[in-house]
């Protein structure tokens, strides 16, 4: 799995053009989730791993999705499920970026079909490398978006 | 669907929804994709499919390839590849008898013990750290939803 902190600049560089920012701050959120519900299935509750890979599929990340947008209060519970939802399945798209040797990352339509795939372009254990350019990327991002937001005052 | 009426109802019936679904994805998964432990009782249905074994120790070497370890013991693949001893691999499989692989393609996966470690660190103060940044547009509020908007 890539690090959260990778997933974190994935979905923040669209989070940037959420204007709300409880709706951007969820968005980022619904990122997390795939990973978290997986890791809290097998590491809490001593599910298989192929019950957890549910979360990684696209049904699933609508499921957590509503489970976690019935958390938040009823006001913002609709577009909250949007945004934690696009979080989760930007997670997806990530996690497609890694190489599993053709075999297949993310098997994005479970339970109805169980085929993985991939875009294999970096290898699982690697995308710890990319932290750096995360960072900075990262950096960019707000100091354009702090500019932005001087020039708009 | 996005209303406080029958929140609880709500609640459980998606935890039921995500039960059924780890369930019905894990018979799917375990059909198509047998965790390679499965090989340790070799049967036909396991002949000519192709398994994914996913970061393993070598355990030892020998003339015809790796001796790795599994959570039912060791299994030997049999691979020109020399990975050194104590070195984690991936690879694509192909099983051809009780506890006995051939490999297709296999990986080497260097600082595996590091680059997982430092994976989970990193993801979890992530978590922490953004959380705790963005608290302040959430409330905690057990009635009407438990995290509610600060404006």
């Amino acid at each position: 799995m890539p690090d959260l902190f990778t997933h974190l600049v994935a979905a923040r560089l669209p989070g940037a053009f959420v204007r709300d920012r409880r709706l951007q701050a969820l968005l980022v959120i619904g990122t997390f989730l795939p990973d978290l519900a997986a890791k809290g299935l097998v590491w809490v509750l001593w599910s298989r791993e192929a019950f957890a890979h549910a979360s990684h599929s696209i049904v699933g990340v609508l499921v957590v999705a509503y489970l976690a947008s019935l958390l938040i209060e009823e006001s913002i519970r609709r577009p909250g499920f949007i945004l934690l939802a696009a979080g989760g399945l930007i997670h997806l798209v990530v996690d497609l970026i890694k190489s599993y040797l053709g075999n297949g990352a993310v098997a994005l339509f479970l339970p109805f079909s169980p085929v993985p795939y991939e875009f294999g372009l970096i290898d699982p254990e690697n995308v710890i490398l990319l932290v750096p350019l995360d960072a900075a990327i990262l950096a960019a991002a707000w100091l354009v978006e702090r500019r932005y937001a001087r020039v708009q005052q | 669907m996005f209303s406080d009426r029958f929140w609880i109802l709500k609640l459980a019936v998606a935890a039921g929804l995500l039960g059924m679904l780890g369930l019905r994805s894990r018979k799917a998964l375990e059909k198509e994709q047998p965790e390679i432990e499965r090989v340790a009782l070799f049967s036909d249905q396991l002949r000519d499919r192709t398994l994914y074994v996913s970061n393993k120790g070598v355990m030892a070497l020998d003339a015809t390839g790796i001796q790795i370890d599994t959570r039912v013991g060791p299994m030997h693949l049999r691979t020109a590849e020399r990975p050194a001893v104590g070195s984690t691999i991936s690879a694509i499989v192909r099983p051809i008898g009780p506890r006995e692989m051939e490999v297709i393609r296999v990986k080497v996966n260097e600082g595996y013990g590091w680059k997982r470690s430092l994976n989970y660190v990193i993801s979890i103060i992530t978590v922490l750290v953004y959380l705790w940044l963005v608290r302040r547009r959430f409330r905690w509020a057990p009635e009407g939803g438990v995290f509610r908007s600060r404006y």
